[in-house]
């Protein structure tokens, strides 16, 4: 069932209605089947995975659990009369089973999201390396679709297990309203990645209608959808037009840097969108899921940019890869070495550096199985370990220049370098190969042509005239908001603080854009969001 | 309770002006004239006809659209008629706006040409999808509207009821060309032609007539689709005692045609319908045709070509047909100032026409 369906819209007003009319003590059953129900209309062959990550991780969190509770016991029984010796080696027995249960739990699963997403990257390589040798191809291709959401709750469950291990979270008894939070419909498509901790009570806890926040749900939804059916659905004619035949049309400099700039804003307005839907559905039950953008337009450096992008990957990333990394015994090891040799500061920064990388390429290969993720992981992963490595002689230059970083001018550099060095990127993650984009970049240092501004040929790139301005108008229109929300502006509430005609007027006027200015009907599809394909 | 109540009071006002917002910018985003062949004005004015007034209805496509002046068969034979074909047109639609038609109307004879008989021309088949909505956003009744959506959807796997009820989903991209026309629109469609669009240009054919009765053609497959949907269109007429008469128009090179005269010469046949082929040479012939100025192009005729035939047609029906001659009945006296309008609009290719033509 497509989120952009008047199928969706009923099934979403069907769920509410029962959810808000049955008693309280049942709503998350009604949540669970309403899950239920729209991951089998995404295909039923699909079910099978999510079953089978739902399963394995409740079990893995029960039996985490018990030997949580086992070794709380094992410690607390007779444990004054324990030495520290003994309570030491308690633990590390605990630890050790624990550790296996762990892995077994996330072995499992993340060999699933292995062989479904990588498994042919690996394959194509591997046939690539025989291809060297004179040998013909060795090994066949898998032939499996994508399940829906399967990176998504994946992680989530892996945070989960991780959580249990950790006694964070003590496991949940009841396998069906696990099954809940696995499953969880808005979020299933695209994210976020929700913790247990924050999610798990909102979904088994009932709670009542009111009318405002399902008015505030509402309104999310519908600016969700302007962002995704309005604004990035339009940009993407001209992005793929540029991107895919580029090398056909010949399209080169400004021409080519403007179709990865664009191309920056539409994932923004697709994902973001995708967000605004996905947590307006689940405000209308409410359920506050996380944010997962913040304004990353307005960042500041590379690394703020991905604090801002995508956070919830982000902080799963940060807190189950990065930490576990760089805090393990490993890296502190690597990081006295280094405190031998010299500065203290590299020393400190350094494994954190290459933690950062690993979670980098990681992250780059979470988007999709291919080199040029693998390169745009690699990327991001400089940028963000530079500017941590030198940013003592960072410092040491602004205070020679005399730069005031408190400055808008500096505020605005920072924020334009920021966005040239992650559209530079963005060639990596759009270009259909990593071959496509050094050829994309070749193009578009081939030529200096800033007359490509005056001279209307962006009117042939996809959208003719009318349309294109409608798309930088839309654009403005998206960072406004944007400007707007980072200035602490809380547009919903300040708007229902208004007349009664003037508000009208505004929701008419965006339900009104959506339906004259929305990228659907015969001949367009608007029915995936970029990001669903993960 | 009082908040609630004020909240669904609220709720529901902003849905009513929501909707009416709606039907506003719908109505303004709806094609209009020329673009649906004026179809909205065309069955608007119909249903201004006095009851039981029609005699004979054309129903078809642009060959027919063209080539027949029912004003031409008022002043021959006093036969009242309205042409409904319009340029592609589908079985389906055909049967719709019979429906429609025999709503106020009761004619003696439904005049066909039988074009979609070989292509099924199904709404879910892009090129054709514009000929449905077209007559879906004209036709007037809503019990019509919604027999129609229900036929579609059903027998149509791409199409969603929303595609017809709600045409500004489907029409909003027309934002980019709205002009003043789309927000004031008058009625553009003379009601006096009754429904006939008569091309005004002409073009020399190059090759002429071909067509051989007498030759060995191969049949023409049929559309099982578009066939049910002519069936449907005989029963109507047989509940309502309409009879039903098959025309095929001039064409130049008409040979390239001869399998699809062949099949419906044969469909004819064996339904007991009347077939005037007007490419049958002994037909053609009473046409008296000048290949040089009666055409618009190679399957329509131009203005005087369409006087011509209609002339002829005229006679044919009330030679085959009991159609009465209203000329002098008080009831249709409009139809004398019909005629007068008529002529004054297109006087001089109604004289061309009646001149001998030596060609």
């Amino acid at each position: 069932m497509s989120i952009f369906s008047f199928a969706f819209i009923l099934f979403l007003m069907i769920s509410a209605a029962v959810y808000f009319i049955v008693p309280g003590r049942i709503r998350w059953v009604c949540l669970l089947v309403a899950s239920i129900f729209f991951y089998v209309c995404a295909g039923v062959q699909f079910v099978p995975f999510l079953f089978f990550t739902t399963l394995t991780t409740f079990i893995t969190g029960l039996c985490l659990d018990k030997q949580n509770q086992k070794q709380s016991l094992a410690l607390s029984k007779e444990g004054s009369t324990r030495s520290s010796a003994e309570k030491k080696q308690i633990k590390k027995r605990f630890t050790t089973r624990k550790r296996f249960i762990l892995s077994v739990g996330l072995l499992l699963n993340f060999a699933v999201l292995f062989v479904v997403k990588y498994a042919n990257f690996v394959l194509a390589n591997l046939n690539q390396l025989f291809s060297l040798s004179g040998e013909a191809q060795a090994f066949g291709f898998l032939n499996i679709v994508l399940p829906l959401g399967l990176s998504f709750y994946i992680f989530q469950s892996a945070g989960y297990i991780i959580d249990v291990y950790r006694g964070k979270v003590v496991a949940d008894k009841n396998i069906f309203k696990y099954a809940l939070f696995v499953s969880y419909f808005p979020q299933i498509i695209q994210g976020p990645i929700g913790r247990h901790s924050e999610l798990a009570s909102q979904l088994y806890e009932p709670h009542p209608f009111d009318y405002t926040r399902v008015k505030f749900g509402a309104q999310r939804m519908l600016w969700g959808f302007i962002k995704k059916m309005v604004i990035a659905d339009r940009i993407a004619v001209v992005v793929n037009q540029i991107f895919d035949h580029y090398a056909t049309e010949g399209y080169v400099g400004f021409t080519v840097f403007v179709g990865a700039l664009l191309y920056g804003v539409q994932i923004y307005a697709d994902f973001a969108g995708g967000m605004d839907i996905v947590l307006g559905v689940s405000q209308i039950f409410g359920i506050e899921l996380a944010e997962n953008f913040r304004r990353p337009f307005m960042a500041k450096s590379v690394a703020e940019f991905w604090q801002r992008w995508h956070i919830t990957l982000g902080a799963w990333m940060r807190d189950y890869l990065f930490y576990p990394l760089a805090l393990s015994k490993p890296f502190n090891k690597m990081g006295k070495g280094l405190r031998r040799l010299g500065s203290r500061y590299v020393a400190k920064v350094l494994p954190t550096c290459l933690a950062s990388f690993i979670v980098f390429v990681l992250i780059g290969l979470w988007h999709g199985a291919s080199w040029k993720y693998v390169v745009y992981g690699l990327y991001q992963a400089v940028f963000v370990s530079t500017a941590t490595l030198f940013e003592p002689l960072y410092a040491k230059s602004r205070a020679l220049l005399r730069v005031d970083t408190e400055r808008f001018s500096y505020r605005c550099f920072q924020t334009l370098r920021t966005l040239f060095i992650v559209t530079v990127g963005r060639y990596l993650s759009r270009a259909a190969s990593f071959t496509a984009a050094i050829g994309m970049y070749k193009a578009t240092l081939s030529k200096w042509n800033p007359w490509v501004f005056f001279d209307d040929s962006f009117y042939s790139l996809g959208l003719e005239a009318k349309e294109f301005r409608l798309m930088l108008i839309l654009i403005v229109l998206l960072f406004a908001v944007d400007i707007m929300q980072e200035k602490g502006i809380k547009i919903r509430e300040s708007l229902a603080k208004q007349g009664v005609v003037f508000r009208w007027f505004v929701y008419l006027a965006a339900i009104f854009m959506l339906i004259l200015f929305g990228m659907y009907g015969e001949g367009i599809s608007s029915a995936n969001f970029i990001y669903q394909g993960f | 309770m009082k908040a609630f109540c004020k909240t669904s009071f609220r709720i529901c006002v902003f849905i009513l002006v929501f909707a009416l917002v709606f039907v506003s910018v719908q109505n303004v985003f709806r094609h209009k004239g020329a673009a649906v062949n004026y179809l909205d004005d065309r069955y608007r004015d119909f249903k201004e006809e006095p009851e039981g007034t029609i005699d004979v209805v054309y129903l078809g496509s642009s060959p027919m659209y063209r080539g027949v002046a029912p004003l031409i068969l008022w002043h021959e034979e006093g036969i009242t008629g309205v042409n409904f074909a319009v340029p592609e047109q589908s079985a389906f639609n055909n049967y719709f706006e019979l429906q429609m038609i025999l709503e106020t109307q009761t004619p003696k004879l439904l005049v066909l040409d039988f074009s979609a008989l070989f292509s099924d021309r199904k709404a879910d088949e892009v090129q054709f999808r514009y000929e449905y909505y077209r007559v879906f956003d004209a036709l007037p009744s809503a019990a019509l509207r919604f027999e129609m959506a229900k036929r579609i959807v059903a027998e149509n796997e791409e199409q969603t009821w929303s595609n017809y009820y709600f045409p500004l989903l489907r029409l909003h991209t027309r934002w980019i060309s709205l002009a003043e026309k789309d927000f004031d629109y008058p009625n553009s469609f003379e009601p006096y032609v009754k429904g006939a669009g008569l091309l005004t240009t002409a073009q020399p054919l190059s090759v002429g007539p071909t067509f051989d009765p007498e030759g060995a053609y191969q049949y023409k497959a049929y559309s099982e689709y578009s066939l049910s949907y002519y069936r449907m269109i005989m029963d109507l007429c047989d509940q309502h005692g309409v009879q039903i008469a098959a025309v095929s128009f001039p064409k130049d090179d008409s040979k390239i045609y001869a399998d699809e005269y062949q099949s419906i010469r044969h469909f004819c046949a064996e339904n007991y319908i009347e077939y005037f082929n007007f490419n049958d040479p002994a037909l053609l012939q009473t046409l008296a045709l000048d290949y040089e100025t009666d055409f618009y192009d190679k399957g329509h005729l131009g203005a005087t070509g369409a006087m011509k035939l209609s002339k002829q047609l005229a006679a044919l029906l009330k030679e085959h047909y009991n159609l009465a001659d209203h000329r002098g009945d008080e009831r249709y006296a409009e139809w004398s100032e019909n005629w007068q309008l008529f002529y004054e609009a297109y006087g001089e290719y109604i004289d061309v026409a009646d001149q001998p033509n030596n060609a």
